[in-house]
C-alpha cells in the first residue's frame, strides 16, 4: 500500500513537473500592459498626439493673429478713408451709436465704424451727461505727414444752441502738436462759435469747421459733429498707394530638421525581439523668394531637406536545455518510538530537474535616410513691432527624391525578424507650418523660423506604410529686392 | 540565462528588453505550477504573470548565486497560495464532510508508468479544488503536511485526508484508463 501511495505521487510528480510550454502572445501583451502600468518609463507612441496639438497651436497662432489684425486694419482703413473724405461726423445717442454725415452712410467701409471705434458710454456723477472716448490709429499713423498751420487749429470753441444747462469739453488728452491740436467747448461762451443752421441735424448738434487733427484720444461729451476738412489729404492717399504695391524679397536659409513617424521613441517588442525607432536630426537648406503685399506674402522656392529614422533591433533565439540541479537538503530523522528524541539525522538531497533556456541575443542597428529636393508654396501674415517682426506661415511643399537610397525595415514572420529593403516613392507632400521671428536690420533682415512639417502623401507607398513628421529650426537671412 | 548582479540591476532600471528574456527564461517554471492549480488560460495567466511581476518588483530579494528557479517556484507557489486562499470561505473546501463521496480504493495496484502528461492533468483537474491544491502542494512541489496545514490554515489532519482522498481518487482514474487501453 505504502508503496503504491509513492508510485502515484511519483508518477504525478515526474510527468507533470517539468513541462514546457509556448508562450501565447496573449500572455506577453498582458505582461506588457502589467510592466507600463509598474513600470511607466519607457513612452509609447505618443508622437501623434504631439503632432496633433503643435499644428493645432501653429493654425491657433496664425488664426488668431490674423483675426487680430484684421480688425486694425479694418479700423485703419476707415480712418484713412475718413481722412480722405474731409467730413467726418459723430453723433452721440442714447445707445452711444455714431452715425456718419449723409455723404457717407452709404459707405459699408464707414459703417463698420460703428463696430470698430471704442465707445464707451459713461454716466457723469449727478448729470446725465455721456461720455464717448474714441481712438482712431489711422490719425496716429498720419502724425509725420501732416502739416497743419498754428493758425489754422488754434483753439476753437463751440457754442451749444441745445440744452441750456451743463458744461461739455472736448478735450485732446495726448497733444503731440502743441496747441495746434487742443479744442475745448464751453457752455454759455459763445466766443467764435457758429450754430448749427442744418436742420437735418439733431439739437445738440456742433459743428466745428476749418482744419482739425485729432491725435489718440478723444473725449466727447453729449453730442457733438464734427466736420472739418484735413489736409494733406494728397499725402495719406499716397502712402496708402505705397504700401499696395508688391515687394519682393529673397531668403537664404539652413537649419536642421527632427523627426520620424513621431519625435519619441517607439518600442514594438515580443518574447523574440525588441524594436525600436527614434527619430533623426537631419540638415535643411535652401532660398525662398517672397512677394510681399500689405502684411500678407506668398513665397516660394527650393530647398533641400532629408528625413529618416533610426532602428535598434534586438533579437533573440532560445534553445531549450535541461539540467539537474541540488535545490536543497531534506532532514530525515530516525525517532525511538518510544522516547521523543532525535537518534540520527540524515540530510537527503533534493534534485530538481529544470529546463534553462539558453538565450542568444543579437543586436543590429540601421539608418534609413531619405533626401528631397523640395519646392514649397506658402503664404503668410506678417505682424510688426517696432524691428521686430512676427510671420506665419502655411503652405505646402512638394518634394523629389533625389537619392537612390532604399530604406530597410523590420517585419515578423513567426517568431523570427525579417529585415527587407523597401524603395521610397518619387514624389511626395508635405504640409508646412512656420513661424518666422525677424530682427530688422539696415539692409537685411535676420530671421529665426520654427518650422513644423509633416507627410500628406506617404514615403512609403506600401507596408510598412511611412509618413514622417518633424520639427525643424532654420535660421536665415532675407534681403529685399 | 545565468541571473547575475548585472541582470539584477537592468530588471531594477526596468530594462524591458532584459526583463522580457527573463520572462522567456523563467516562463516554463512559472506555467508549469500554473497549470497543475487553474484549469483555464485566463486564471492561468493571472497567475503567471501576477508571480512574475512580483519577482521583477521583488528582484531586489533574490540572493545572486542561488537557484533562481526554486526562488521563482517559492514565489509562484506563494501565489496560487494567495489566490486560493484570496476565495470566500476557501476554509469549507477542505471540510472533510462536505466531500461527495469517499472513493474506495481499486484492487488493481500495478500502476504503468506509460501514461501521458496531458491525462494525468485531466485527472488532477478532476479533483475537487481543495484536494487538488493539497496533493499539487505535497506530492509535486514537495511540501510537508505541516507546511501545508500552516500555509493554507487547515488541520494537519485535514491535510492528511485531502492527500489520501487525492490518492485514491488518482489511483482508481489512472487504473481504469490502463483498462481502457488494454
Amino acid at each position: 500500500m505504502k508503496n503504491s501511495e509513492d508510485h502515484i505521487d511519483k508518477l504525478f510528480s515526474d510527468k507533470l513537473k517539468n513541462q514546457s510550454f509556448d508562450i501565447p502572445a496573449k500572455f506577453i501583451s498582458d505582461l506588457t500592459n502589467r510592466l507600463d502600468a509598474a513600470m511607466p518609463t519607457q513612452r509609447k507612441r505618443r508622437g501623434g498626439i504631439f503632432f496633433f496639438l503643435l499644428n493645432g497651436l501653429f493654425l491657433l497662432i496664425f488664426l488668431s493673429l490674423a483675426f487680430t489684425n484684421q480688425s486694425k486694419i479694418q479700423r485703419s482703413r476707415v480712418g484713412n478713408e475718413l481722412a480722405n473724405s474731409g467730413v467726418m461726423e459723430v453723433t452721440s445717442s442714447q445707445q452711444g451709436q455714431i452715425e456718419s454725415d449723409s455723404g457717407i452712410t452709404s459707405d459699408e467701409s464707414l459703417a463698420s465704424v460703428k463696430n470698430t471705434l471704442n465707445l464707451e458710454e459713461m454716466s457723469s456723477a449727478g448729470k446725465e451727461n455721456n461720455t464717448m472716448e474714441s481712438t482712431n490709429p489711422a490719425f496716429n499713423e498720419q502724425q509725420e505727414k501732416m502739416e497743419v498751420s498754428r493758425g489754422e487749429t488754434t483753439n476753437r470753441t463751440a457754442r451749444d444752441q441745445g440744452q441750456g444747462s451743463g458744461m461739455f469739453d472736448i478735450k485732446l488728452l495726448e497733444d503731440r502738436v502743441g496747441s495746434t491740436s487742443a479744442i475745448s467747448q464751453e457752455r454759455g461762451n459763445d466766443k467764435g462759435i457758429e450754430r448749427n443752421s442744418d436742420s437735418n441735424f439733431p439739437p445738440d448738434t456742433i459743428f466745428i469747421r476749418d482744419t482739425v487733427i485729432i491725435y489718440d484720444t478723444l473725449l466727447i461729451r453729449d453730442t457733438l459733429v464734427v466736420r472739418d476738412t484735413i489736409i494733406q489729404k494728397d499725402t495719406i492717399q499716397a502712402q496708402v498707394k505705397d504700401s499696395n504695391k508688391w515687394k519682393a524679397e529673397f531668403q537664404f536659409f539652413a537649419g536642421v530638421n527632427y523627426g520620424a513617424e513621431g519625435l519619441m521613441k517607439t518600442t514594438t517588442s515580443s518574447a523574440t525581439y525588441l524594436l525600436e525607432e527614434r527619430a533623426l536630426l537631419t540638415p535643411s537648406f535652401g532660398f525662398n523668394v517672397n512677394a510681399i503685399r500689405n502684411k500678407v506674402s506668398v513665397g516660394s522656392g527650393i530647398e533641400f531637406f532629408q528625413t529618416g529614422e533610426k532602428f535598434e533591433l534586438n533579437s533573440s533565439s532560445f534553445t531549450q536545455v535541461d539540467t539537474l540541479e541540488i535545490v536543497g537538503f531534506d532532514i530525515d530523522t530516525v525517532i525511538f518510538n518510544q522516547q521523543t528524541q532525535t537518534n540520527d539525522t540524515i540530510f537527503i538531497p533534493i534534485y530538481d530537474s529544470v529546463s534553462y533556456v539558453d538565450t542568444v541575443s543579437s543586436v543590429a542597428n540601421w539608418t534609413n535616410t531619405y533626401a528631397w529636393v523640395s519646392i514649397p508654396l506658402n503664404f503668410g501674415y506678417r505682424f510688426d513691432f517696432g524691428n521686430w517682426a512676427l510671420i506665419s506661415r502655411v503652405g505646402a511643399s512638394f518634394n523629389l527624391g533625389v537619392s537612390n537610397a532604399t530604406g530597410d525595415y523590420p517585419s515578423v514572420s513567426g517568431t523570427a525578424v525579417v529585415v527587407s529593403s523597401i524603395a521610397p516613392v518619387a514624389f511626395n507632400m508635405d504640409y508646412l507650418l512656420q513661424l518666422e521671428i525677424r530682427r530688422t536690420l539696415n539692409k537685411a533682415e535676420l530671421f529665426i523660423s520654427p518650422t513644423y512639417r509633416g507627410n500628406i502623401t506617404p514615403v512609403i507607398a506600401n507596408s510598412p506604410s511611412r509618413k514622417f513628421q518633424s520639427f525643424g529650426l532654420r535660421f536665415g537671412v532675407t534681403m529685399r529686392l | 540565462m545565468l541571473i547575475d548582479s548585472e541582470i539584477v540591476k537592468k530588471i531594477q532600471d526596468h530594462d524591458r528588453k532584459v526583463i522580457l528574456v527573463l520572462y522567456q527564461h523563467t516562463f516554463n517554471v512559472l506555467m508549469g505550477a500554473a497549470v497543475r492549480y487553474k484549469n483555464n488560460r485566463e486564471d492561468q495567466m493571472s497567475i503567471v504573470n501576477t508571480a512574475f511581476m512580483k519577482i521583477v518588483t521583488g528582484i531586489h530579494q533574490y540572493k545572486v548565486g542561488t537557484a533562481y528557479f526554486s526562488w521563482a517556484k517559492q514565489i509562484v507557489n506563494n501565489t496560487i497560495i494567495d489566490d486560493f486562499r484570496a476565495a470566500k470561505n476557501y476554509k469549507q473546501l477542505f471540510d472533510v464532510d462536505a466531500q461527495v463521496a469517499t472513493f474506495e480504493e481499486s484492487e488493481y495496484s500495478a500502476i504503468d508508468y506509460d501514461i501521458e502528461a496531458e491525462a494525468l492533468q485531466t485527472m488532477l483537474n478532476s479533483l475537487p479544488p481543495a484536494t487538488k491544491i493539497v496533493f499539487n502542494l505535497y506530492a509535486i512541489e514537495g511540501y510537508s503536511t505541516k507546511e501545508i496545514s500552516e500555509q493554507l490554515e487547515i488541520g494537519y489532519e485535514t491535510v492528511k485526508w485531502h492527500i489520501k482522498e487525492a490518492r485514491k481518487r488518482l489511483r482508481n482514474q489512472v487504473i481504469e484508463s490502463q483498462i481502457a487501453v488494454k
